[in-house]
């Protein structure tokens, strides 16, 4: 057994009596955040099929007037009454340290870890198990043009940010415009910064490896004036027998172009399926520094690991056209709309005349912002419609920056958000009030407080209206220091705390 | 004594002590009224005489009261002021006075302090015209030449009496008005023209001192021209305003300026240190290296605040994919990792701000036909099933769900809807709940695979998948 408490006192210990080396600098911040939130979900329920009624409405239903889902020949239907009210008090506190300056150029150390637990409410948030993790910790010696880094880390390329137990080197030839990354290691899973075989990824029982996998990668960056290229290609696989978890290479390019045009384009290929993954291309016009406007066309394929099944159902992609217009008017104000046009490609499963479903969708949205020194409003208007499901609301915000220690926001929204392939059209009215006191440049206070309304539609004893209060808050501190004592550049100490920071 | 001298050196006092009044008292103030006493005095020494001996110029108050004496004319108090005034002035009366009397010159007291033509005793303070004149300099008085102004004043260091208020009221020369003069092309070539018999021009040491430079040259300790001056705080009394070069008012400066800091470094040090970079790079880039670090002696320059360029604005965060896979090296000039982080690696119970209040109930639409990548940030099974399982979403079995009773044959008919959004079915169903059909070992063997499915591929890359559903038979 590992003796953590001892390890905890010892490592507490070496840190509080450690006299620091010549030029070591460290930074640390400590960030701790409370929410209060409740949901309502559903309870699972059945009656047999005999007991079912007509309903109004032309559907099965209970006799107290639920909707059923029949089974054709089946003894029973199956419904959904209103679940209980649950509330959870998600707690979370992460640490986030960087040390340097340790005697070796270039040799630093980075870590990050998350503890998060929710007391009382006997639900586990989502995120909130195991109660403490590492999100990373690895080592980087930056020496010239090379940077190597080994820890737990993750690599950024065009497959998202990929999370390894590993390491990593990279070379930069500025002359040529070249740049070599190769990575490799145990991989964690997408999205998360635990191993794929964590209990807590796999809240539903579905496959999983019985190793985790390994992961190899190889990035080649170049840059060539306006242009830049970068293929990557990475292979996961299972260490045990040797089978393919995945293969992909993908392909990046950005450039700017005559005319104050920029493009950037994206594309993969998954080997391992031998299809074409997600891609896109998008062509942006900013002439001033008052207009952008772009253009783009996308391609979104999921992308299952071959550990499990998925992807012999063959998931098909979509492909969409989407547009943005962003116009400062004056120095104030500023007005923005946007949309997007998908539509699935054939599937090649024939049953629409059971179950017709939508092939195609929109989304769009229309906004206005305003912004000085002190006062920031922004308005917005969005309506998406799609398979599945649809949403449409209006949005507004106000922020008043008093100084740089003390912000004060209000939020107000409501919208509806129709299903396609259930009887919920849900409606929201959310007021918000945020407060965010910065009382030094080491110390950060937030707290929202907002009222959350919402009615289930349902043309059946469904329907529920439920209200809610949500709390947030969140304490920030900065420690940060060494034997020169300054810290950080400038660039990181101002880097903003996330999003809620911005 | 010769009387030809005697009388230039009278009327050179005269002039000198009548010149001093005046600078006390305007003329057709109630000091003095030079022009009111024209018909009384017919030299300038018969008051000033001290102008000649390097005494005082100022009068002797008893030479008043011969005539005003309350009698004659009514009695005046004047005092001569204790403290002679400010000036930057080189002007000595007494040299002018031995050049008249030695017969250099033919000077008198009119020349300077009489504009050309006025009657007698119209006095004024020096006419700087006249002044020019006699000196050979062929310009009006803020258009002389670099070397010129030293001929009658002292660099501003040097005239210590000057106090702030006096600095600030220094009339500006026309050549300072001239478009783009303070952008650094037009005066730091005037101030280093002369070089190297002057390592400063003498024009900006008039009026300027080191700290003034200072205001926005960084480069200070690399201008041979600036150190030349003296250090004298009360420069700053003159309000240096530094504006940026109209290469930075170009859209594309953001974007392009790492290629302008390479080529033209010596520049950019002008006015910035190597500080205002790290304003938003998160390190050093080797351009930036060669920069001076701010520090003493050198001037605070520009003030750079971090903001996001252009291209960031509207809704740049559900775009930036291929730019950022592309442009890693790019980003990394502003953003660490943990940037990534905040919103790729979502903390659990953290309000995040990506996606907007509310997003939990209108998130199906979004999520159904994934409007962006949910999985480059979310789990599917930490976060969308964890959730979706304690609302009471997730089946216990294929046919054992009530949720899709808008679509009562929903459960023959999906195939399409599964194939479009496999990765929302997946946050409720399992593999068994599919597989309960479309498994080859058994149930209905209904064949899941759909267009574009290469089987012979799968199974070499992956044997271990077919196995699920075809056992160790495996077809083909």
């Amino acid at each position: 057994m590992i003796p953590v408490r001892r390890i905890r006192l010892s490592a507490a210990l070496a840190i509080a009596v450690a006299h620091p080396l010549f030029g070591q600098q460290f930074r640390v911040e400590l960030d701790s955040r409370f929410q209060s939130v409740a949901y309502r979900g559903w309870q699972a329920d059945s009656i047999l099929a005999a007991q079912a009624v007509t309903s109004a409405y032309g559907g099965p239903a209970t006799p107290d007037g639920f909707a059923l889902r029949c089974f054709p020949g089946a003894q029973y239907c199956y419904y959904f009454r209103p679940g209980k009210p649950l509330r959870a008090h998600p707690w979370t506190t992460s640490a986030r340290g960087s040390v340097w300056g340790l005697g070796v150029g270039g040799l630093s150390f980075h870590a990050a870890s998350l503890a998060a637990f929710d007391p009382g409410s006997g639900e586990s948030w989502p995120g909130s198990t195991p109660a403490l993790r590492l999100v990373e910790g690895y080592a980087r010696l930056a020496a010239g043009n090379w940077d190597f880094r080994a820890g737990r880390q993750y690599v950024a390329s065009r497959f998202g940010l990929r999370g390894l137990d590993g390491i990593r080197a990279g070379l930069e030839v500025s002359r040529l415009g070249l740049e070599l990354t190769g990575y490799g290691g145990w991989i964690l899973a997408r999205g998360s910064s635990l191993p794929v075989l964590s209990p807590a990824l796999n809240p539903l029982n579905e496959f999983r490896p019985r190793r985790r996998q390994l992961l190899g990668g190889i990035q080649l960056g170049l840059r060539q004036g306006a242009l830049v290229l970068r293929g990557t290609y990475e292979r996961e696989f299972d260490p045990g027998p040797r089978y393919l978890a995945g293969e992909r290479v993908g392909l990046d390019l950005w450039a700017a172009l005559p005319g104050d045009f920029r493009f950037s384009f994206g594309a993969d290929y998954d080997l391992g399926m031998g299809w074409w993954g997600s891609a896109e291309a998008r062509l942006s016009f900013a002439p001033e520094d008052w207009l952008i406007a772009d253009l783009g066309a996308r391609r979104y394929r999921p992308y299952f690991e071959l550990w499990s099944v998925w992807p012999a159902f063959t998931p098909v992609p979509y492909n969409a056209l989407s547009g943005n217009l962003s116009v400062s008017l004056g120095r104030f104000i500023s007005v923005r709309a946007g949309g997007e046009v998908y539509r699935y490609a054939p599937t090649g499963a024939a049953s629409p005349l059971l179950v017709e479903t939508s092939d195609r969708g929109w989304r769009g949205s229309l906004g206005a912002g305003y912004r000085d020194r002190r006062l920031a409003a922004s308005a917005n208007y969005f309506l998406e419609l799609g398979p599945g499901a649809g949403a449409g609301g209006v949005e507004g915000k106000v922020s008043y920056h008093s100084g740089s220690d003390f912000t004060l926001s209000l939020y107000g929204s409501y919208l509806r958000r129709p299903l396609e392939l259930r009887f919920n059209e849900s409606a929201l009215g959310i007021l918000e009030a945020a407060v965010e006191y910065r009382p030094s440049d080491r110390v950060e206070l937030g707290l929202e407080l907002g009222r959350y309304a919402e009615d289930r539609d349902r043309p059946d004893a469904a329907a529920v209206s439920w209200d809610q209060l949500r709390l947030a808050t969140r304490v920030t501190i900065v420690l940060r220091g060494g034997a020169r004592g300054s810290g950080l550049p400038a660039a990181v100490l101002r880097m903003p705390r996330g999003p809620s920071g911005r | 004594m010769k009387p030809a001298p005697l009388l230039a050196a009278g009327a050179l006092l005269l002039a000198g002590a009548a010149g001093a009044v005046w600078l006390e008292a305007e003329p057709g103030s109630a000091e003095f009224d030079h022009e009111r006493h024209r018909e009384v005095f017919p030299t300038c020494v018969a008051c000033h005489s001290g102008v000649m001996s390097g005494e005082t110029p100022w009068p002797d108050p008893q030479g008043c009261r011969s005539c005003h004496d309350g009698v004659v004319e009514e009695e005046v108090e004047w005092s001569p002021p204790a403290v002679a005034r400010a000036s930057n002035l080189r002007f000595e009366h007494r040299r002018h006075a031995e050049l008249v009397l030695r017969g250099d010159t033919l000077a008198r007291c009119s020349d300077c302090h009489t504009p050309a033509g006025a009657p007698w005793m119209t006095v004024r303070r020096a006419v700087v015209d006249q002044c020019f004149g006699c000196h050979g300099i062929v310009a009006g008085h803020l258009e002389a030449p670099d070397t010129a102004c030293a001929v009658c004043h002292f660099p501003l260091a040097e005239a210590a009496a000057l106090d702030l208020e006096e600095i600030a009221s220094f009339e500006k020369p026309p050549s300072h008005l001239r478009n783009r003069f303070a952008r650094g092309e037009v005066h730091g070539a005037a101030a280093t023209a002369l070089a190297p018999g002057y390592p400063v021009a003498p024009s900006c040491a008039t009026c300027h001192a080191r700290d003034f430079c200072m205001v926005c040259h960084v480069d200070a300790p690399e201008q041979p021209a600036i150190q030349a001056l003296a250090p004298d705080p009360r420069s700053l009394a003159l309000r240096a305003v530094l504006e940026a070069p109209e290469s930075h008012q170009s859209p594309d400066f953001l974007a392009a300026h790492g290629g302008l800091v390479r080529s033209r470094l010596r520049e950019c040090a002008t006015c910035h240190a190597r500080e205002s970079c790290m304003e938003c790079h998160r390190a050093l880039p080797d351009a930036v290296s060669r920069l001076p670090p701010a520090g003493e002696g050198r001037g605070v320059g520009a003030k750079v605040v971090r903001r996001p360029p252009e291209t960031h604005a509207g809704g740049y965060a559900e775009r930036h994919g291929s730019a950022a896979a592309a442009r890693t090296e790019t980003c990394a000039g502003c953003h660490v990792q943990a940037d990534c982080l905040d919103c790729h690696r979502p903390v659990a119970g953290a309000a995040g701000k990506y996606h907007p209040e509310g997003f939990l109930v209108r998130h199906p639409s979004a999520a159904y036909s994934r409007a962006a990548d949910c999985v480059s940030c979310h789990n599917q099974g930490e976060f969308c099933s964890t959730c979706h399982q304690q609302a009471g979403l997730v089946p216990k079995g294929p046919f054992r769900s009530g949720y899709h009773d808008a679509k009562q044959m929903f459960v023959l008919g999906h195939g399409e809807a599964a194939r479009r959004s496999l990765e929302s079915c997946v946050t409720c169903h399992v593999e068994n709940d599919c597989l309960a059909c479309h498994s080859a070992l058994g149930g209905r063997r209904f064949n899941p695979h759909g267009p574009g499915f290469d089987a012979d591929r799968l199974r070499k890359r992956n044997p271990g998948m077919c196995t699920v559903c075809h056992g160790a038979r495996i077809p083909g």
